[in-house]
């Protein structure tokens, strides 16, 4: 299901209705070859300007650009599209202007676009959701130009929607200004629906990194996605806006649903009176996948996997994924540490920071410390900081809820990609059994 | 819908009058014939550079330019021209706009003229090099 939001005389290109015309016999040759000479006229102007007068040599590959580009103007036209009897050669230059004014009035309008999504940007840290708000869009724009190269499009929009990347989608079948704006609709409409659910949103992400031991930040994931199956699971409970749910809430849901497409139904129903009816025409485009889903979760009984829930405190330790200190606290602490000369001092100055663990992470990975320093440091800690440690500069080891031993096969074949790595590996491998054995368990609470 | 774009001779017999009328004073002439042969070539050196070039005027600004070169005789002439719009569009394709046409014929004619009646490949480097370093 790919339909595109705005359609527009997408039936039609101008190309298409000359040969339609031709075809029909309500066009002969004759008027042909003096709309193709009306377009050379225009094309030969556009080189000119292009050149700014100084020469009529232009490169092959930048004056088929601007061939294609006064197509794509004539494209957008609609004036002979309602009436074909108007396609005639006097015409042309005056549809030209037609739908280059059109165009540059769609411009116009995704600058605005994009300025407005990007001032209600949502707080999710995702790089691909941030790189095509805050650059994608205004990167198109800025190299957009309607007479030279319409039908260019650099940006791959790689943000996945609810229904894909454009990529898989042959990039909706369009080319320039229209797949800019297409993509931009369909952003907005998704954003808009995220929206509904923002004084929930960060919490929701957050129990969704605890729940699969990874951070969002490079994840290849839809928001829209996240927050809609949450709602069409929420929609079978007593409060279907509470989308921050209970352990007893997702056992409550594993049994009462039995047959996937009876509750993907009831789901939709009920969300169709929640939301607009454009956004519940548009989120029909994840269904059919979330039908799958649900039958995957009842005959794996796996609805953990799909429904994000509030795990419980007990026994598991909530690690930060935010940062604690601002920059001027933290720069204090790493002079601090600068300032003592002695190895115990500085080592109790970063032991006595009150530093969040990404802080710790920051300050070992600045070299200012020597490998006696480290090395005391390690020794100074107790299990939980060297689970922490461990499983923030190795997150792949806890991937898909698996948890890492700590035998020196393990610890051997563990990269080091920087030097203290090595001496905090090779600190762990003199733990005694003890101590191993309590990490591990922790490393279990972790996940 | 055509890509490209190759005048037909009826476009130019004006500019072939004016064109004659100018360089009949160095003893040279134009033919339409010789227009014809030199549109083919113009079409041949442009596509060769992967260049287009809207109009044909390059060439009788070329034929204006090289008809008082003292290296040329009117039996070789037609050749001559044909071998400068080649190496013009070999520069054209590595200065992109950044002269006038006239301009470029001007400077390219200059050289020619210190090369004793040559354009090597060194001297289309050479040019491309003052152009490049001029702007």
């Amino acid at each position: 299901m790919n339909e595109l939001i705005h359609a527009q005389y997408q039936e039609y290109s101008f190309t298409d209705m000359v040969h339609k015309l031709q075809k029909e016999g309500k066009i002969d040759e004759v008027q042909i070859q003096a709309i193709e000479s009306e377009l050379v006229k225009i094309a030969h102007h556009l080189v000119l300007q292009y050149n700014h007068k100084r020469s009529s040599t232009i490169s092959l590959h930048a004056y088929k650009q601007i061939h294609r580009s006064i197509l794509y103007a004539l494209d957008h036209v609609h004036t002979y599209k309602d009436n074909p009897s108007l396609l005639q050669a006097n015409h042309i230059e005056c549809f030209y202007q037609q739908g280059f004014q059109y165009i540059e009035k769609q411009l116009e309008s995704l600058k605005h676009q994009a300025l407005r999504l990007e001032k209600q940007a949502l707080h999710v840290e995702n790089e691909r959701y941030q790189d095509v708000l805050h650059h994608q869009f205004f990167d198109f724009i800025k190299d957009y130009h309607p007479a030279y190269k319409a039908t260019l499009c650099k940006q791959d929009f790689d943000y996945p929607l609810l229904d894909g990347l454009a990529l898989d989608h042959q990039m909706y079948g369009l080319v320039g200004l229209d797949l800019a704006q297409e993509y931009a609709n369909r952003f907005d409409l998704e954003q808009q629906f995220c929206h509904l659910y923002e004084n929930q949103l960060e919490t929701l992400v957050h129990w969704y990194e605890l729940q699969k031991g990874i951070s969002v930040h490079v994840l290849g994931l839809n928001i829209m996605e996240l927050l809609l199956r949450q709602q069409l699971f929420a929609c079978l409970l007593p409060n279907p806006k509470k989308l921050l749910l209970t352990k007893v809430e997702l056992e409550f849901l594993a049994r009462k649903i039995t047959n996937a497409n009876t509750f993907a139904n009831l789901a939709y129903k009920r969300l169709q009176n929640s939301i607009n009816p454009e956004m519940y025409t548009y989120s029909l485009r994840f269904k059919e996948r979330f039908v799958q889903e649900l039958q995957i979760a009842i005959s794996h009984q796996s609805f953990d996997s799909f429904i994000i829930y509030e795990m419980e405190d007990c026994n598991k330790v909530q690690f930060q994924v935010h940062h604690a200190m601002d920059n001027d606290s933290f720069l204090d602490i790493v002079e601090q540490i600068e300032q003592e000369s002695c190895t115990e001092a500085r080592v109790q100055r970063l032991l006595s920071s009150k530093a969040s663990i990404h802080d710790v992470l920051d300050i070992l990975d600045m070299s200012i410390f020597n490998q006696e320093e480290y090395e005391t440091y390690f020794c100074k800690l107790d299990s939980l900081t060297l689970a922490l440690l461990f499983r923030y500069i190795y997150p792949e080891e806890f991937l898909f809820q698996q948890t890492p031993t700590l035998d020196a096969d393990t610890l051997h074949r563990l990269e080091s990609a920087r030097e203290w790595y090595t001496l905090l590996k090779k600190h762990l491998g003199t733990l005694d059994a003890w101590q191993r054995q309590e990490i591990e368990q922790i490393f279990q609470s972790l996940k | 819908m055509r890509q490209n774009n190759i005048p037909s001779t009826t476009d130019f017999s004006l500019q072939l009058h004016d064109v004659n009328y100018e360089i009949a004073q160095a003893g040279h002439q134009l033919s339409n014939e010789d227009i014809n042969k030199l549109i083919v070539c113009q079409k041949q050196s442009y596509t060769q550079f992967g260049l287009i070039d809207i109009h044909a005027n390059i060439i009788f600004t070329i034929a204006s330019k090289l008809a008082y070169s003292p290296y040329i005789r009117q039996v070789d002439f037609v050749d001559v021209i044909a071998s400068f719009m080649n190496s013009y569009y070999a520069i054209r394709k590595y200065v992109r706009a950044r002269l006038y046409d006239d301009e470029l014929v001007a400077l390219m004619y200059q050289h020619y003229l210190h090369n004793h009646g040559q354009l090597d490949s060194e001297c289309i480097y050479q040019i491309i090099q003052t152009v490049r370093s001029s702007k």
